[in-house]
């Protein structure tokens, strides 16, 4: 894996990213033999602004530190947007805050603070040291601007796990999606899938990565997902969709056609095409 | 008799000592706690309290400590910014001994958030359990991690053994439940969870016999006196933390089969991570089962014919 940062956007985001074999290894993911999943934390920065579009898994650490270290030196201001209270998401949140100089105001979730998301219990899990007792707590947002010519927007998808906030970068026109549209795999050793060809994707390979962790879709009632989806889409117009997991649709063609499958799947879902969720009847013996 | 200034002081600090502070939410460990709920079977864990517009709002978020003649497992990690008022109570139930095994329900930071913490003050300890994406989140434990299956029993002696278990109610597809066989308790995480809602705050003009989580209610045995869960209570929390509950018809179909697994685990004791310990499961069981119903969003059609 290479301790440089992939520019999507010349100057303005980054993918600080590795890779993990889909060899079960995430619950998250498909085993897919001999292909691999990007774990993306995003860059994104403007002038001598910063900021972390969530933190990644601590075994990426060193190649997501490396990689940050390169675009904005260790001591210097950094914050930070959380999409989700989960560890993929959150898990480097401690150790960059060692690393970097962050007030409380710079960490950043969607929302607001109620007795199911447990952000500040996420932002207080330990680094490399051990707990220093102290809890930073989490500014919840609905947007905020990086500066006035580089405004961010928070959406608030209907289709969830946990709860999920999606950032907007209006300038870019990116949307960080999080746990979703994740169904872009690579050849293990291959870098960062950047998708560019308007190609609809194949929708069982869609469906298997977004039932690995939505595995409570098949069967759903899912039209106010596909209503919302929708929705979002029409409204902003993004150029760049830049998941957590997986590769990076650029281009509002690419777009389209991957939101289509992914529409279709959920339409399936509902018909019943994909049967009743296995993980209730499988647990967790593979 | 009253007391001293120097018995009042001491009073402060052991009340302190079960309190952390985060902004406008602290933590703080039940009076009851540590609870011995069976011989053998401890009961401890911190309660999140926040504020809303009605009122307090709490969050118990439990842990749980099997005692055996050989070996020790604990059943969840507890919060993580709870850990230094839940570190004493741990050593106080172990008295002395080690933990052995530590099973986190699931990667959640409520459930596993206090893993590193746990494997550094037991260097002996492993964690057990469907052990995907841990060595992911915390790779310098990644050699005491050991995948455990379903099914699977861990002997503790003195008669002792926890037999790890599907989790018929779940979030993360990697929940683990378990069951202790002597004294039959069942550790069901994120199943039969439900918290104190402020509008259930005590006027004093509330009738008693209606079921209710009440204030002051944290850590005590549901169905043992006043405390017990309504239907509300359950369906708030579930329509809540089980999201997919919302847009899944299917709570007959998940209580039948909950109810195939206390046939094979006949179970006196349900021990959830974040509702209440609860004796009364002829009560309880089809309480959820129906809140699980009502959490469905039914269109108008679905209604009707349901109705």
């Amino acid at each position: 894996m290479s301790d440089t940062p992939y520019e999507l956007v010349e100057g303005r985001i980054y993918a600080l990213t590795g890779s993990i074999p889909l060899d079960g290894t995430a619950s998250w993911a498909p085993v897919e033999e001999g292909r691999s999943q990007s774990l993306t934390c995003w860059l994104l920065k403007e002038g001598d602004q910063h900021m972390v579009v969530d933190t990644g898994v601590r075994a990426l650490w060193p190649h997501i530190s490396a990689q940050l270290a390169t675009i904005v030196p260790p001591g210097s201001s950094l914050k930070i947007f959380m999409t989700r209270p989960e560890p993929d998401a959150v898990g480097n949140l401690a150790v960059i805050r060692e690393v970097y100089s962050m007030e409380d105001t710079d960490v950043l979730a969607g929302g607001n603070d109620t007795p199911f998301d447990f952000f500040e219990t996420a932002a207080s899990s330990r680094g490399s040291r051990k707990s220093s007792g102290a809890t930073p707590g989490v500014l919840r947002t609905t947007g905020f601007d990086l500066s006035p010519d580089r405004p961010i927007r928070v959406i608030v998808p209907k289709l969830r796990f946990l709860p999920s906030y999606w950032p907007y970068d209006i300038t870019t026109k990116t949307l960080f999606t999080s746990d979703v549209f994740t169904h872009v795999s690579q050849k293990t050793g291959d870098p960062l899938p950047i998708v560019e060809s308007p190609e609809p994707p194949d929708a069982d390979e869609v469906a298997r990565h977004l039932f690995s962790k939505f595995w409570w879709l098949p069967g759903a009632t899912t039209r106010e997902f596909v209503d919302d989806l929708r929705g979002i889409f029409d409204r902003l117009q993004p150029e760049i969709v830049a998941p957590a997991y997986g590769g990076v649709l650029k281009g509002r063609a690419v777009i389209e056609a991957h939101l289509e499958t992914m529409l279709e799947v959920l339409e399936g879902s509902e018909r019943g095409d994909y049967g009743q969720p296995a993980v209730l009847d499988a647990a967790y013996v593979r | 008799m009253t007391m001293t200034e120097q018995e009042q002081a001491a009073a402060r600090m052991l009340e302190l000592s079960r309190r952390t502070q985060m902004g406008d939410r602290e933590t703080v460990i039940p009076e009851p706690f540590p609870a011995e709920i069976a011989p053998g079977v401890f009961w401890l864990g911190s309660c999140l309290r926040g504020n809303s517009p009605k009122g307090e709002v709490h969050t118990g978020v439990w842990t749980y400590l099997v005692i055996g003649t050989d070996k020790t497992l604990m059943y969840e990690t507890g919060l993580p910014q709870s850990w230094e008022i839940l570190e004493p109570v741990i050593e106080q139930v172990l008295g002395g001994r080690a933990l052995d095994y530590i099973v986190p329900s699931h990667p959640e930071y409520p459930h596993s958030g206090n893993l590193p913490n746990l494997l550094d003050k037991y260097p002996g300890a492993v964690a057990i359990g469907d052990m995907r994406d841990y060595p992911l989140h915390y790779p310098d434990y990644a050699d005491r991690m050991v995948e455990t299956p379903a099914g699977e029993v861990v002997d503790l002696g003195g008669g002792y053994q926890v037999r790890l278990l599907e989790a018929v109610l779940r979030d993360m597809t990697n929940t683990v439940w378990a069951y202790e066989i002597s004294q039959q308790v069942l550790f069901v995480s994120d199943g039969f969870a439900y918290l104190h809602r402020p509008d259930y705050v005590i006027t004093g003009e509330e009738d008693l016999d209606v079921d209710q989580h009440l204030p002051g209610q944290c850590g005590l045995i549901s169905g043992v006196g006043d405390t017990f869960p309504s239907l509300e209570d359950i369906l708030h929390y579930c329509s809540m933390a089980f999201y997919w509950s919302r847009y899944r018809d299917d709570s007959d179909r998940n209580f039948d089969r909950l109810q195939d697994l206390l046939a094979e685990n006949p179970t006196r004791i349900l021990a959830p991570s974040h509702g209440n310990v609860t004796l009364d499961l002829d009560r309880v069981v089809p309480l959820a089962r129906e809140a699980h119903r009502k959490a469905y969003i039914r269109t108008p059609v679905e209604a009707k014919a349901s109705a």
